[in-house]
This record gives C-alpha cells, sequence and structure tokens, in this order.
C-alpha cells in the first residue's frame, strides 16, 4: 500500500524522478535547416520514421527531432520541460486521458484549418487535441494454443472459457499492468464504465493468475513464444505487425464491444515552433500523412478518402475525447481502482 | 392657368415615417437587449442545472473513513458536463478548513460566503471566463464531524454559443417584425394621405371658373383646412360676380351719355343756326364732362379696391387728414362757401391709409357742398372710447330712409338728387371706411339737412 502511494506521488508530483531520457533521433533537414520541430510521441521511432521522412520530402527544409517517450513520462515531461529549450512542438500520444488533462487544464494550442475541419467530431476536442489515428483494442491469441472453435469472440465467450472445466487458461492468459501501463490502465477504466461484465471478468482473470505487463511488445512476444495462450486488451496494429511477420497470432475484436483508442496530437500553447508544429499537424491530417499513416506505419486513418466522418466499425467504440477522462486521473480515484483492480487480479490467499 | 411655384417646408410624410421608423428603431434595440439578456440568463440557467447535479453528485461520493475523507469521483459527474463539448471542467473538493482533499487546489474563492444553496459565481481561471458552483455538505459521524466544499467549474464556451444561437434568432425574429411593422407603417401613412391626394386631384382638375365649394368625403383633421378653402372660394366667387356686376353696370352707364352725345352731335350737324349749333354744342360739352368725372371715379374707385385690398396701413393722425381733405375740396377759384370746423384739440391717431381716406372725406365734403344747400357746411372730429368720429353736415333736402341705404350702392343715385352725379362717391366711402374696420350711416337733422358720421377705431397707442 505504502510501496504504491509513494509510486503514485512519484508519477503525478515528481515528474523528474521517473522521465528517463528517452530514445531521441534527430532527422537532419535535407539542405539546409530553416525550420526546427520537436516531437515527443509514444508511438516507436521506426514506425514514426517513415512519416516524418516523407513529410521532409514535401518540407526538406525542416529538421525535426522525434522523442519516443511512454505516455506517463510524456505528461510528466512535457509540465517539467514545458519553458525550457527543449520544450516540445507537438505531442502525440496514445494516452487519451492525459493529453486531454493537458488540454483541459489550458497547456493547448487551438488550431484550425482546412485539415482539421475533416477530422470527424468524435475525433478532436476544442480544436485543441486531434486524433491522427485510432486503434481497436482486441484479444490477440496463439493460433496454435488455441482452437479456433475455442476462440472467445465476447467478452462473455472469454470469461466463460475463464471459468472452463479444466482452465485451459490457468497461467496463459495475459493483460496489461495498469498499475505502470497508461494505456492499460485508461483501457480498465474505460472497461469498468462500460460493462457489468468487466468485474466478473477481472476476478476470472485473477482466478487464471493472469500475467501482468508493462509494454504491448512483451505481451504479444509470450504469445508468440506460446508462454501465454491468449491476451486480453491490447492494441491491436502491434499484433498485425507481427502476424505480417509470420507469427501464429490471431486477432478478436469483442463483438460486444470493441474499444478504440485515438492517437492524439496536442500543440502546446509554449511551443517554441508553433506555425511549423501547425504544418506538420496538418501534414498528418492531410490525405497524403494519412495514407502514410496506414500503409507505411499501420497506423489506422482517422481520414478516410480524403474527408467525411468516418464510421470507426459496428461494434466499436471510441473512446470520447472530453472531461469524463479526467475522472480517472483523480488521485484518490485512481487510488481506489488500482486498490480494487488490484484486490481482482491478485492471487487469492486460500 | 399658371402654376405657381410652391415653397414646401419638408415632408409631412417624410416627418410621420421618421417619427415612426425611429420608434420601431428604439424598440428593435430594447428588444435586442432584452433578447440578449434573456438568451445570456436562458443560456446560464440550462447549464448551470447541469453543473450543480455534477457538484452534488461530487459531494455525495464525499465519505468520511475512519476520520478520512474519501471521495469517489463520479464518472457521471465530469461527463455530465460534456453536453456542453467543447468546454473545459475543473472541480475540487476541500474540507472546512479549505484543504484541498482532490483536485484542482488554486480555485477562485467564491466570492462571500452565502448559506447552504449552491452558490453559482464566474470567474476568471486558466485564462478564461469559467463559470464555478459551489456546494456544502456537513457530515455528523460518530467519531468525527465536518463539512465539505464541492467546488465544480466549467469554461463559458456552449453558454456563450446557446446565448448568441438565441439572440441570433431573436435578431431575425426582430429583423422580420421591424420590415413587416415598417410595411405597415408605410401603407397607414400612404392611406392616411390619400384623401389629401384626392383632394389635390379634385381641385386641379376642375375648371378655373368653378368655384364650387369642394364636396369630397375628409377626414376630421382635414375638416377646418377644406372649410376655409371653400370660404375662400366662396369670397373669390362674389368678388368675381361684384366685378362683372360693376362691369356691366360701368359699360351700361356709359353708353347712355355716348347715345346723348352721339344725338346730339346728330342734331348739330343738322343745326343751320350758329346759336342752335352753339346750343348743341354746349350740351355736348356737358355729356362729356358728365362722362369724364364718371370715367374718374371709375377709376378712383378702382384705384379704392386696389389700394383697400392691399391694406397698408400706419398710424396716422385724422386732424390733419380732415384738414387736408378740406382744403382739397374747396373750390380754387370763385367764392369759399362757408365751413365751420369742430375738431377736438390734440392728434386722433388711426391706423389706415391717408390716401383713401383723405379721398373718402374730400368725396363726403363734395357731395355737402354739391347738395347741401345754402347753409354753411359743418364739420366734427370728436372721440369716444375707442371709436373717432367724424360728423360732416349740411343744409340740403336730406335723403328718404330708402335712399339712405342705396345711395351706398353703385350707381345707386338719390332720387332728388340733382343730375351730374355718377352714383359712385358714396360707395367709394362706404368701402374706404369699412376697409379700415369702421362703419358710416346718413341721416337726416330734424332741423333740416343730411348729416354723414363716420365712425373709426382708434390706433392703440
Amino acid at each position: 500500500m505504502s510501496r504504491l502511494l509513494i509510486l503514485l506521488l512519484g508519477v503525478l508530483l515528481a515528474p523528474s524522478l521517473i522521465a528517463a531520457p528517452g530514445d531521441v533521433q534527430r532527422f537532419p533537414a535535407q539542405g539546409v535547416a530553416t525550420e526546427q520541430l520537436r516531437i515527443h510521441g509514444t508511438t516507436d521511432i521506426e514506425v514514426f520514421a517513415v512519416v516524418i521522412a516523407d513529410y521532409q520530402r514535401l518540407h526538406p527544409g525542416t529538421e525535426v527531432v522525434y522523442e519516443d517517450i511512454i505516455t506517463q513520462d510524456l505528461y510528466a515531461r512535457f509540465l517539467r520541460d514545458r519553458d525550457t529549450a527543449t520544450a516540445p512542438d507537438l505531442l502525440i500520444s496514445s494516452g487519451m486521458d492525459l493529453q486531454t488533462k493537458l488540454v483541459n487544464d489550458g497547456h493547448a494550442l487551438p488550431h484550425r484549418s482546412p485539415q482539421t475541419e475533416a477530422v470527424p467530431a468524435w475525433a478532436k476536442w476544442r480544436n485543441e487535441a486531434f486524433g491522427i489515428s485510432y486503434e481497436p483494442v482486441a484479444m490477440v491469441y496463439n493460433t496454435r494454443a488455441l482452437p479456433a472453435a475455442n476462440v472467445p469472440h465476447t467478452r462473455r465467450q472469454l470469461l466463460d472459457l475463464l471459468r472452463a472445466e479444466g482452465t485451459p487458461l490457468r497461467g496463459k492468459v495475459g493483460t496489461y499492468d495498469i498499475e505502470r501501463s497508461s494505456v492499460g490502465y485508461l483501457l480498465a477504466t474505460q472497461d469498468a464504465q462500460r460493462g457489468s461484465i468487466a468485474g466478473a471478468l477481472l476476478g476470472a482473470l485473477g482466478d487464471n493468475g493472469v500475467v501482468r505487463e508493462e509494454r504491448t511488445g512483451v505481451l504479444l512476444d509470450q504469445v508468440s513464444s506460446g508462454k501465454l495462450s491468449l491476451v486480453y486488451n491490447v492494441l491491436g496494429s502491434y499484433a498485425q505487425a507481427r502476424i505480417d511477420a509470420g507469427a501464429p497470432l490471431g486477432i478478436v475484436e469483442p463483438e460486444d464491444y470493441t474499444l478504440v483508442v485515438l492517437r492524439t496530437a496536442v500543440i502546446p500553447r509554449n511551443s517554441p515552433h508553433p506555425a511549423e508544429a501547425k504544418r506538420f499537424l496538418d501534414y498528418l491530417l492531410s490525405a497524403r500523412g494519412q495514407q502514410v499513416l496506414s500503409r507505411e506505419a499501420r497506423l489506422m486513418p482517422i481520414i478516410r478518402n480524403g474527408g467525411g466522418d468516418s464510421d470507426p466499425g459496428q461494434n466499436r467504440r471510441p473512446i470520447q475525447l472530453g472531461p469524463g477522462l479526467l475522472v480517472y486521473l483523480d488521485a484518490l480515484k485512481r487510488r481506489q481502482f488500482l486498490d480494487a483492480w488490484r484486490s481482482s487480479v491478485e492471487p487469492k490467499p486460500r | 392657368m399658371a402654376t405657381a411655384e410652391v415653397r414646401t417646408s419638408g415632408s409631412l410624410r417624410r416627418t410621420l415615417m421618421l417619427y415612426l421608423g425611429a420608434l420601431l428603431a428604439v424598440f428593435a434595440v430594447a428588444l435586442l437587449f432584452a433578447a440578449r439578456d434573456y438568451g445570456q440568463r436562458a443560456a446560464n440557467r440550462s447549464y448551470d442545472h447541469l453543473l450543480v447535479s455534477s457538484a452534488l453528485s461530487i459531494a455525495d461520493s464525499v465519505a468520511l473513513v475512519d476520520g478520512q475523507w474519501q471521495v469517489d469521483l463520479p464518472y457521471a459527474a465530469l461527463d455530465l458536463l460534456s453536453m456542453a463539448e467543447e468546454d473545459r471542467v475543473f472541480y475540487r473538493v476541500a474540507d472546512s478548513r479549505g484543504r484541498t482533499i482532490t483536485g484542482y487546489e488554486d480555485l477562485p474563492q467564491a466570492p462571500r460566503r452565502s448559506g447552504n444553496q449552491p452558490q453559482l459565481f464566474d470567474a476568471e481561471y486558466s485564462g478564461e471566463k469559467v463559470r464555478f458552483v459551489v456546494v456544502k455538505r456537513s457530515f455528523a459521524a460518530a467519531s468525527a464531524q465536518g463539512e465539505v466544499q464541492v467546488q465544480v467549474g466549467q469554461t463559458r464556451r456552449a453558454r456563450a454559443e446557446l446565448a448568441q444561437e438565441m439572440v441570433n434568432r431573436a435578431l431575425i425574429a426582430i429583423g422580420v417584425l421591424s420590415a413587416l411593422l415598417l410595411a405597415l407603417v408605410a401603407f397607414g401613412v400612404h392611406r392616411a394621405f390619400r384623401p389629401l391626394v384626392r383632394l389635390e386631384r379634385e381641385l386641379s382638375r376642375r375648371e378655373p371658373s368653378d368655384l364650387k365649394p369642394l364636396d369630397s368625403h375628409v377626414p376630421r383633421e382635414m375638416n377646418q383646412m377644406v372649410a376655409a378653402l371653400n370660404r375662400f372660394m366662396e369670397r373669390l366667387s362674389s368678388s368675381n360676380e361684384t366685378l362683372r356686376a360693376f362691369m356691366a353696370e360701368a359699360a351700361h352707364q356709359m353708353r347712355t351719355p355716348l347715345a346723348a352725345l352721339r344725338a346730339q352731335a346728330q342734331l348739330a350737324l343738322d343745326e343751320e343756326e350758329p346759336e342752335d349749333m352753339q346750343r348743341s354744342l354746349r350740351a355736348i360739352e356737358r355729356n362729356a364732362t358728365h362722362m369724364s368725372r364718371l370715367l374718374n371715379q371709375l377709376l378712383s374707385d378702382a384705384s379704392v379696391i386696389h389700394r383697400s385690398n392691399l391694406q397698408r396701413f400706419a398710424p396716422l393722425d385724422l386732424v390733419e387728414t380732415v384738414h387736408q381733405a378740406l382744403h382739397e375740396a374747396l373750390p380754387q377759384a370763385g367764392p369759399a362757401p362757408r365751413v365751420q370746423l369742430a375738431i377736438t384739440t390734440g392728434a386722433v391717431q388711426v391706423n389706415g391709409d391717408a390716401l383713401l381716406l383723405r379721398e373718402a372725406i374730400k368725396n363726403l365734403i363734395d357731395n355737402a357742398m354739391k347738395y347741401g344747400g345754402d347753409g354753411p357746411l359743418q364739420i366734427a372730429l370728436t372721440v369716444q372710447d375707442t371709436q373717432a368720429v367724424l360728423t360732416i353736415a349740411d343744409h340740403g333736402p336730406g335723403i328718404s330712409a330708402a335712399d339712405a341705404e342705396r345711395v351706398f350702392e353703385r350707381f345707386g343715385r338719390g332720387e332728388n338728387a340733382p343730375a351730374g352725379g355718377a352714383g359712385l362717391g358714396l360707395a367709394i366711402v362706404k368701402r374706404v371706411v369699412e376697409s379700415h374696420g369702421g362703419n358710416i350711416d346718413l341721416s337726416n337733422r330734424p332741423e333740416g339737412g343730411l348729416v354723414a358720421t363716420i365712425h373709426l377705431p382708434r390706433h392703440a397707442a
């Protein structure tokens, strides 16, 4: 309890303690550098490098620095560094709740352009936070470990499988450790918010000794290797990349509802290069930028066919940007939620 | 008919439209202010409900467990506020000593403490104007007691939008209403002026000689004007009539002496004897003299009419005028007739035309000398209250009662009048006296002779 509290205080009050420098990559200008742009993102550099390279084909005079930081650190680093020389010009994160909080607390610069107007209403807030791509949250299973007939397609079926005779998934099921993973925390709170089945599911996961990990990659590695049979609530795009690479994985978007996480971009109010940040954002939302995001970076485009309100899909439920996301960021609320979650998933003393 | 240039001083229609339009504008502006006020209050009211609900639901989630405050922030509390899609949300839960339990620590304080009712206020926060509500909840547990204060704030973007939308709608309604009213006013003004237009058309369609009273129906406001116009036309018509009668009479009067002249000239041509011829020529000369005097009087009458119409009056001393008239009337040669003057001392001021008055008095003296017999001419000028009274008396035969009225008419001569008068003298006198606001009458004196009495109003000094 006290250990957790210290961790929590560390997260919220003393970001410098945990904000380790992430991976930084400099993309020098093609010619003479006339513009500069500093991006902090949660997307892997390898993935985002393609996008930056394409942008530099259009604007060769821009030198781009991309820093890959995990969600929680991105938020904390911003608050710490926002008045220094290394303050970011653009924050791109799938931590929708933290991005929302930045906007709510008045740290964001509004931006309006034909490109931002094309973003559907459900994917932006106040013209300050914009979804640039979205990712369905799925169950990923090992096709060798789990016969097709046994693959659950709804949360109810997953619950039944967890409670099935012979406990086939005992020790073989995993999910995010929401105490460490911001995205995991966001997904868990959304589940709790949406369905009455979430509590039962959590209990069943705990009964089966669910494996908790901070990073998506680690979870997917364990499924690919057969150490785990199924992981619940992970970002589907990462799994798709592995399937393309030949991993024996299957993706199931739950049919009762599939959460959709938006990767959102926010231009900080005190961005050193706001004009360049707006130009880069406009590029990301342009037809060309969206195409590169989807084809090269394998991120799902927010704008299809160059405009219009794109429907995320029948069972897909995009997480709404807005004040609702602030609720679970409340320190007391978070503590209570984590306590309840932990008591569900941790092995019960028998 | 010559078109006279009419000087216009503004337009009734424009004046009416201007004032009614101004009234409309004032009305529209007042309405707009009312709409804005209403819009703001309505927008506040609808979103304040949400804000208060949110604060109350947060207050509801507060619990006192083992002397520790617990807040289980309800998801709906903040999600509710995303009804205002574009607005940011701030909240704070504090204990009675003002320590923050959870939420934003630096929210602005409520302006003053109030009772247990939710307190709503606007304050600047995070670079924007924010609507806040503060609600309080008291706890009384066995172990401890206290009070929590929940403050929830929301930026005003949706409120401003809603208010603006209401104002815009009101603006459209006010615009349409104003246009309709303006059209109605224009139509009403047009209708109101229709009788005037009709009157104008009726007048301009008339023959110049048609001076019949107007018979179109007019609104009450125009009654006076039309009545005045009718009276004016009546006067014009009667004056026309008088003129025509005068001309006929004058022509008739000239024809008789002319015919006599011609007859006597014929006679003279046939005469062989020089004495007879001379007699005829004398008769011709007499008639010519008579005609010449008639013409002179006609001219004098015309000039009197003209001058008395002009009414170029000025204060003058009647005493002086009487003296001048007497001087001019007395024959320059021959024996001077006897005259008795009884004139008040001091000046007698009247407002009038000296030339006309002199001419009138001269005429009366002439008459008196011509018909007045042998006795002395008696002229008296006295003052009675506001009147100046001039009497001219003679010792002639006087006139009959019937003549007393007739002699004032043109060419109306007394029955026993000797030949030689044209019958215009007294008509001229009457006209002059009446144009000065006075009156004249003739009467016979008991001791014989005629007295003419003129009353003229005195000039108020």
